[in-house]
């Protein structure tokens, strides 16, 4: 049984690109429920549901908190989409979850070996009244089992509100 | 699809978003309909569909599934103005929506009436008409007002206002009027409808994005190349 709720990829190596800023999600905060799942070759998927306070600071600062887990890092922005980057507790707190969540998916004691981060989005609309945030990973692990990779994934979104 | 008399075009619309392909109608009128169709494959019932109208079907294919990707009924669209045909500076399609938006966010919060919205919608006045597409909702009639807005308003402001409530729509039928905006003439209106699938958007719809990637205006390239970037 997973004992807490899993959130969050970390960044192995944090080797985003940024695209040039231009513009960005404007600061603020949202609320932002969806869901995540974490599925492993020959494990069981296991999903659960997000209910993510966001914070952005004008700096590119973020914080988000989920079920009493706090990730922060930093972000850098393109149109309307902001890419997120996990600063090195938050990794190490996001290893620490999803091993939490492979060792579920498989019955078995799992540890996450690395995380490779695909995607870490918030997007935010036109209006700067809606948000999404948009997570993809690939985890790898071994356990007594032997080796394995899973796929992660989570989709939030909800209200907006623009710092003033 | 059983039909008596029925009116053409939302029937093609209704399959249109059932089916999940892209429905581009010109402007020939769509006489009513009388059929009944019951397990066709979609290849047959196409022609019962259309009737006697000129009709382009283009079909996509992934693994072992044929699908329907666009349907073009009735010949060509009504050819719509640029911002360069429509006199403006380069950049003001984006600009002005700006702007609007800047003063909906930052302004008091009054709504404007139905039948103002319908006389805004009806004015000879672009920016009457830009505000009157950023009152519709997100869904509805409104949905339709909006997709009708972005196909072939004459002024690429207006086109462009349209896609902020289109990115809003929990509705595919939104998405799918976006898609349909990547033909647009205008490259500020194409770059305004990237944006807002860059939002609204998933991975599949990247294939309808990458010819983007060779577009003649460069602005619509990069904007292609950051909506496939987000999305992948």
């Amino acid at each position: 049984m997973r004992t807490r709720p899993f959130l969050f990829p970390a960044i192995a190596g944090a080797t985003l690109v940024a695209i040039a800023a231009s513009a960005q999600v404007p600061a603020g905060t949202g609320q932002l429920s969806g869901s995540q799942s974490l599925k492993i070759k020959h494990c069981d998927k296991v999903s659960d549901s997000v209910n993510a306070a966001v914070v952005l600071g004008a700096n590119g600062n973020f914080s988000i908190t989920n079920a009493g887990d706090v990730l922060t890092g930093t972000s850098t922005g393109a149109g309307n989409v902001n890419t997120l980057m996990l600063d090195a507790g938050s990794q190490a707190l996001v290893t620490d979850l999803l091993e939490d969540a492979a060792t579920q998916a498989c019955g078995t004691e799992v540890d996450i070996t690395s995380v490779s981060f695909s995607q870490g989005q918030l997007k935010v609309n036109k209006r700067a009244t809606s948000a999404k945030l948009q997570v993809k990973a690939t985890a790898t692990g071994t356990s007594s089992e032997g080796s394995g990779t899973g796929k992660y994934k989570l989709k939030a979104k909800g209200p907006w509100n623009t710092a003033t | 699809v059983a039909a008596f008399a029925a009116p053409r075009e939302p029937l093609l619309q209704q399959l249109a978003r059932d089916v999940g392909f892209r429905l581009e109608l010109g402007d020939v009128p769509l006489a009513p309909l009388t059929l009944q169709i019951q397990s066709e494959p979609l290849e047959l019932a196409l022609p019962l569909l259309v009737g006697d109208l000129e009709y382009q079907a283009e079909w996509s294919t992934e693994g072992a599934a044929h699908r329907l990707a666009v349907l073009r009924v009735g010949g060509e669209r009504k050819p719509v103005p640029n911002a360069q045909d429509a006199g403006l500076a380069p950049g003001e399609v984006h600009a002005s929506l700006e702007r609007e938006l800047e003063a909906q966010r930052h302004g008091p919060a009054e709504s404007l009436t139905r039948s103002q919205v319908e006389s805004d919608l009806a004015s000879s006045d672009p920016e009457q008409r830009v505000r009157a597409a950023l009152s519709l909702e997100s869904e509805g009639s409104d949905l339709e007002r909006l997709r009708s807005l972005l196909e072939s308003d004459p002024d690429p402001r207006v086109r462009a206002a349209a896609t902020v409530g289109l990115e809003d729509a929990e509705d595919f039928a939104g998405l799918d009027a976006l898609l349909g905006g990547l033909d647009d003439p205008d490259p500020e209106v194409v770059v305004e409808v990237l944006d807002s699938i860059e939002y609204a958007g998933d991975e599949s719809v990247i294939p309808r994005l990458r010819p983007l990637l060779a577009h003649a205006d460069p602005r619509v390239r990069e904007a292609a190349a950051n909506a496939i970037a987000t999305l992948e």
